[in-house]
């Protein structure tokens, strides 16, 4: 696959699942005895903190884009 | 290191806990090379990494969480290159040696008894040679519609201090680096199997933002490399960044996930991410959970792969420039216990400029 075409496909998918998240915001709620699947661990979105914080260490020390589910920019760690 | 956590134990064991299950100790493993197969091919970005973290959650009673973490890492940078003999103003170049860095995050958690509000202030540390950064936290986050919707506002203040060790051995002072850092986060249930959210996050940064270490190499228009300089970037950087995530649970145990980030910047670079991700229950409680990565970086306009001429603001900085990349990866999760369980991860990157990586974790955590 082709760079413009890889980039095409990720922006049209990341452009479906904002919509999709925003769209769908307008659902009703769940009832408390509904939650039993939403509690589970297997619908959190990040489920373990040290891998988040190695991830954004090795793969995002300088541009950044990495995630960005709530890591702080630091700016670069001078590293290298 | 060995003082931080002597003192956030002796903080900790003073401290009158509850029982509810709130409170943990993690500790984790780190093991990443990076290769260096491409990039700018008249520097050595190859590194290795390995690290030990120390993560401590306390449920102090009803309005007071404490969580404390530390990472020691060992950072082993590849050998510099020689400089080819046709760069007429460089013997050598110098990577900053192996290293030590350490890492360290305090944050406190405070909910008022009958508030629905979380605030959570911080502070961090870093420190590795010639570098330091220092900053401070603040998190607020509270439930909406009984608990469907979870929204979080957090910003970041950094304040980086540098010695300016240069990549040609030159010594030029000293200089330092601020960064705000705004998120703004939605969390919502939106069906009894499926949750979303929407995030965005904002960064300024002033100051000093080159690496000393990076050089540029101007060629020659007959293709010859003959001159090494400075990388120079601008002193003001702002990015913007929007996160969707999705999840979605067929059965209990077992969901699916579609995690996806645009990234804009004022340099010129674009970075656009999709991750989708697929998490169950093996046998006897084992969780595996696996996931893609895809991404498209569009570099910053600074970045020029081979410069004829110096320019006022350039860089030869493979991170900076465009690329392909794909990274997979997975985490195991062993229980050892009702409370204590092994995670176990493996993951790696390739681009197609490239450079690749590839890494693994090996943690513990105890909860009561």
């Amino acid at each position: 696959m082709s760079r413009n075409r890889s980039a095409r496909v990720i922006v049209s998918l990341i452009v479906i699942a904002t919509l999709t998240v925003s769209l769908v915001g307008g659902c009703r709620g769940t009832k408390f005895f509904e939650r039993e699947r939403l509690s589970d661990r297997s619908m959190q979105f990040d489920t373990d903190d040290s891998f988040v914080f190695i991830r954004n260490k090795t793969e995002a020390a300088r541009e950044g884009a990495f995630g960005g589910y709530g890591a702080a920019a630091a700016g670069g760690c001078g590293c290298q | 290191m060995t003082a931080i956590l002597a003192v956030c134990l002796g903080l900790l064991s003073g401290l009158r806990a509850s029982d509810d299950g709130d409170s943990s100790v993690a500790f984790d493993l780190y093991a990443f090379r990076q290769h260096d197969g491409g990039g700018d091919p008249l520097r050595a970005e190859g590194f290795d990494y390995q690290g030990f973290r120390v993560a401590i959650v306390r449920r102090v009673d009803e309005t007071y969480r404490l969580r404390v973490n530390g990472t020691l890492a060992f950072i082993d940078n590849e050998e510099a290159l020689l400089p080819p003999p046709t760069v007429t103003n460089a013997l050598t170049t110098s990577a900053s040696p192996s290293l030590l860095t350490l890492d360290t995050n305090f944050t406190l958690d405070i909910t008022p008894e009958h508030s629905p509000w979380t605030y959570s202030p911080g502070f961090y540390y870093h420190h590795q040679i010639e570098y330091i950064g220092t900053g401070l936290d603040f998190g607020i986050q509270r439930e909406l519609l009984d608990g469907d919707v979870q929204v979080e506002a957090r910003y970041s203040f950094r304040w980086d201090f540098l010695e300016l060790a240069y990549w040609d051995q030159t010594f030029r002072g000293n200089d330092d680096r601020i960064s705000h850092n705004t998120l703004f986060s939605w969390t919502q249930n939106l069906s009894p199997s499926t949750r979303g959210n929407l995030s965005f996050q904002y960064t300024r940064q002033d100051g000093f933002l080159s690496e000393p270490y990076n050089y540029v190499t101007l060629y020659r228009a007959d293709g010859d490399p003959i001159l090494f300089v400075d990388e120079r970037l601008p002193n003001r950087r702002d990015r913007l960044q929007v996160n969707a995530r999705l999840r979605w649970s067929p059965e209990i145990a077992t969901a699916l996930g579609l995690d996806t980030s645009y990234y804009l910047g004022s340099w010129g670079l674009q970075h656009a991410a999709v991750e989708p991700s697929a998490e169950t229950e093996l046998f006897a409680e084992w969780r595996l959970r696996l996931w893609y990565r895809l991404s498209f970086q569009k570099g910053a306009r600074y970045f020029e792969d081979r410069p004829l001429v110096s320019r006022r603001f350039q860089t030869r900085d493979s991170d900076l420039g465009s690329f392909f990349m794909q990274s997979p990866g997975g985490t195991l999760t062993v229980p050892l216990g009702s409370n204590e369980e092994i995670r176990f991860s493996v993951y790696g990157f390739t681009r197609d400029d490239g450079v690749d990586g590839l890494g693994s974790k090996l943690g513990v955590i105890f909860r009561w």
